[in-house]
């Protein structure tokens, strides 16, 4: 039985990191539709939305069951219980890819700001948290999880730029104002996606410090 | 634990000899108690037989006879004259009325047979043991009784105890020098072959680099010696092998080609340097990790999920997420096929970056030929028809027309033009004529033709030459060209009113140009493909002030063919500098 129950702890660690794959791959080609002002590349992310939320309820249903069925000890516990959060964090994250992509298809229709400003740097930014947050999970990488933490921060920085910049461009460009405030919500919903690549990368964090009490537990129980 | 072998051996050999002790000494003490019997009683029979001479049958002893008898009491021995029906007739120590019939004693029964009888018997009144011994009494061949002597053998029984502890003793002695010699031998035996299973379990963990030396000429040194010659080969055939596979090592790191090897449960078995820098780069001991821990590429994931439920190989493309994007083409062969399942499976990632930047490259071309040409050849069509229709009677449009007509024409000659130049340059056909210039002259003299183009939108071009001449061996014409195109940008994406600088500076043995505006600048995403056939950051802005999007492709052929290098900095809303260097020609 227990043997059973390593292997359905794969299996769902498995299906977490392709869901995993499926978002980092919706959030490269919204922000690649972004800058290239792609539309096709656009209606690639409408195509992911169903298979991620699809792969999000079948995680769920997973974790759930081993939950119930085994009642797994401390460490593995707090591994469930993380997957079923980054599950959560990273179905949030390609709604945001979505609502990016919506935003980018009705900008094509205006004429561009030429500039994109900073907001390729900034989904870079976001891109890279989401990538070593996942890293940092699979890897059992704390030290890497918290640089994740700290380039929040960057990121929060980008968006309060981008805003500046793009509120003196609305005043100046009348005309320009519909293209400024989609590029507004834009840098609002990466601001997000760093927001959840944070939150994973905590999870990341709380299962390295749980594998370590695991650990621990293993060994008082081996004295005994 | 450490010591069974040790343990076991000194008690197999204290037991041997404790066994062996015990043996001797219950040969010994029974061989003593035997002959000293034997003595006794031939001593007690001999002085029977002497006695018996005295005895006549039917006659009562007399008193002198009965003196000599008693006279054996203090030498231990009790004499008993019994009669055939075994009634006591006489005893030296007891009043033969008072005793039991004899009848039944052993030794009574066997010397009314003739023979001489023995026997041992416990006496319970006494509480010792005696040895009774009987002779017949004889006269002209009848038996008429029996003479029996009894003597207590409580004395030969404390010289057996006597002789058993002297034998005990020495034993003892005996038992521990042997435990001592046994152990002195048991420790360096346990201790040899310890020390060989200490060698063999070295071998066995790869350790092959070394010898062992025993003490002694046996068995055990035979061993060591196979196994000397055991780990000697081992050795000499980890080290071909470990050479074998520094050099696979070495040649599958070096390849171009990304290699990744998985086993039957997709576990990763073997990665190269290439695959680590595209997918692992930050953990790159990724061997024995299932792959999903490090692959995480939705189309890769598919892609190997899919092959590996057919069991044949496949080859895909895919692009990586990375700045700047990467394509590649995939090749996964299964190897090894078992029960129609393959042991494992190889993975080549070939890199089609190039290849593909290159068909991307091919394919706008054709499009933005097309698109180019398509808007000034439907204005001339138009305008065309429109004569054709009547309009050529129009005397006041007429002029109009012809006009758009030929500016269209204009254009379409320019890219033409730009686009003829640009294909015999590519195809190393241009003829450039190369002679020693001035290039302050050249320089000035592309300033002077921008300034009408300057001038509308009160933009300054500001060139002080720092040396009257410089000398540079090039084809002038091109290199007006150049700085004709590089000086049209600068103005073009300048502000109104704003100002261009024309650098000059010695890098070596070259002369760097440089072109500076404080105008829109160029986003660094773009920076990289500019100079691509048709490439630009803005099409509908470039096409409106009557850009072609070829001046920076002919710009970067002319520079090359004169073995400089065209190089761009630029910094979005502060300006753009793009500089080229020629060789100084050296006199
Ligand atoms: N000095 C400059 N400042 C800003 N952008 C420039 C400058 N020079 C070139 N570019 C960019 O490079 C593009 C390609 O230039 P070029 O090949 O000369 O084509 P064209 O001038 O016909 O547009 C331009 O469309 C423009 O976007
Ligand atoms: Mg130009």
């Amino acid at each position: 039985m227990h043997r059973h129950f390593e292997e359905e702890l794969s299996e769902l660690k498995q299906k977490l990191l392709s869901m995993g794959s499926l978002v980092e791959r919706s959030l490269h080609q919204s922000i690649k539709a972004l800058i290239e002002r792609d539309a096709q590349m656009g209606l690639k992310v409408f195509d992911d939305e169903e298979p991620i939320n699809r792969l999000q309820i079948e995680i769920d249903d997973r974790a759930m069951r081993l939950l119930a069925l085994q009642q797994p000890m401390a460490g593995d516990l707090r591994l469930i219980a993380s997957v079923v959060k980054i599950n959560n964090d990273l179905e949030r994250i390609g709604d945001q890819c979505v609502n990016i992509t919506q935003r980018v298809l009705s900008l094509m229709h205006q004429t561009p700001i030429s500039p994109l400003i900073d907001m390729p740097r900034m989904a870079a930014a976001a891109e890279k948290m989401l990538h070593d947050a996942l890293d940092a999970f699979v890897n059992r990488n704390a030290d890497l999880a918290r640089t994740v933490l700290e380039s929040d921060d960057t990121v929060d920085h980008l968006r309060d730029d981008i805003f500046q910049e793009l509120v003196k461009y609305m005043s100046a460009h009348p005309e320009g104002v519909q293209a400024a405030l989609d590029l507004l919500l834009i840098s609002r919903n990466i601001e997000r996606i760093a927001d959840h690549a944070t939150n994973i990368a905590e999870d990341a964090i709380f299962v390295v410090a749980g594998r370590d009490v695991r650990h621990h537990m293993e060994e008082t129980s081996k004295e005994k | 634990m450490k010591n069974r072998l040790f343990i076991k051996i000194l008690l197999t050999y204290l037991a041997l000899i404790f066994v062996l002790l015990g043996v001797l000494d219950f040969y010994l003490t029974r061989d003593v108690e035997k002959r000293q019997t034997d003595q006794i009683a031939k001593g007690l029979e001999e002085r029977a037989e002497l006695l018996a001479l005295d005895i006549q049958p039917d006659v009562p002893l007399g008193e002198t006879q009965r003196k000599v008898l008693a006279a054996h009491v203090p030498a231990n021995a009790r004499i008993t004259w019994i009669e055939p029906h075994g009634v006591v007739l006489e005893d030296t120590n007891a009043n033969p009325a008072e005793m039991e019939n004899h009848a039944a004693r052993p030794e009574f029964i066997e010397a009314l047979q003739g023979r001489v009888g023995r026997s041992i018997r416990f006496s319970h009144t006494l509480h010792i043991n005696f040895l009774y011994v009987a002779i017949p009494l004889e006269s002209d061949g009848r038996i008429f009784g029996a003479l029996r002597l009894a003597y207590p053998l409580s004395d030969l029984q404390q010289q057996i105890q006597v002789i058993r502890r002297r034998i005990w003793i020495s034993s003892l002695l005996a038992f521990l020098l042997a435990a001592l010699i046994g152990y002195l031998l048991s420790r360096s035996l346990a201790s040899r072959i310890d020390a060989l299973r200490k060698f063999s379990e070295s071998i066995a963990s790869g350790n092959f680099q070394q010898h062992i030396t025993l003490r002694g000429h046996d068995e055990l040194n035979v061993l060591a010696q196979s196994l000397n010659s055991t780990a000697d080969q081992l050795y000499t055939l980890f080290q071909s092998l470990d050479a074998e596979r520094a050099k696979l090592s070495t040649i599958l790191d070096n390849t171009s080609e990304g290699v990744l090897v998985l086993d039957r449960d997709k576990n990763i078995v073997l990665t190269n340097r290439i695959f680590n820098a595209l997918f692992n780069r930050r953990f790159p001991t990724a061997v024995g990790k299932p792959w999903f821990e490090v692959i995480r590429h939705a189309e890769l994931q598919a892609f190997i999920d899919k092959t590996f439920e057919s069991q044949s190989s496949a080859t895909t493309s895919l692009a990586l997420h990375d700045t700047p994007e990467r394509f590649f083409q995939v090749t996964l062969v299964p190897v090894g096929k078992k029960e129609g399942r393959s042991a494992l499976w190889i993975a080549v990632f070939y890199d089609t970056t190039e290849l593909e930047r290159l068909e991307r490259v091919r394919k706008d071309f054709i499009a933005n030929v097309s698109h180019e040409m398509r808007t000034p050849l439907a204005t001339i069509q138009g305008y065309a028809e429109t004569l054709a229709e009547g309009a050529v009677n129009d005397l006041e449009r007429r002029g109009d027309f012809l006009e758009r007509i030929r500016l269209q024409a204009e254009r379409l000659g320019k890219l033409t033009g730009d686009l003829l130049t640009l294909s015999t340059i590519e195809a190393g056909k241009y003829p450039f004529k190369k002679s020693l210039q001035d290039l302050n002259r050249i320089i000035t003299d592309a300033v002077i033709a921008v300034d009408g183009v300057a001038r509308p939108s009160a933009v300054t071009v500001r060139y002080q030459p720092t040396v009257s001449s410089l000398p540079v061996e090039c084809d002038p014409d091109a290199i007006h060209q150049v700085l004709l195109n590089l000086l049209d940008n600068a103005v073009k994406f300048s502000r109104p009113g704003g100002r261009i600088e024309i650098e000059l500076r010695k890098i070596d043995r070259a002369v760097q140009v440089a072109v500076v505006d404080h105008g829109i600048g160029i986003p660094s995403t773009d920076l990289p493909r500019l100079g691509e056939r048709f490439y630009r950051v803005d099409k509908a802005r470039s096409r409106e002030l009557g850009g072609t999007g070829l001046g920076l492709a002919i710009v970067k052929h002319i520079v090359e063919a004169h073995e400089g290098k065209l190089n761009i900095e630029s910094h979005l809303g502060e300006g753009s500098r793009f500089s080229f260097t020629l060789p100084v020609a050296e006199h």
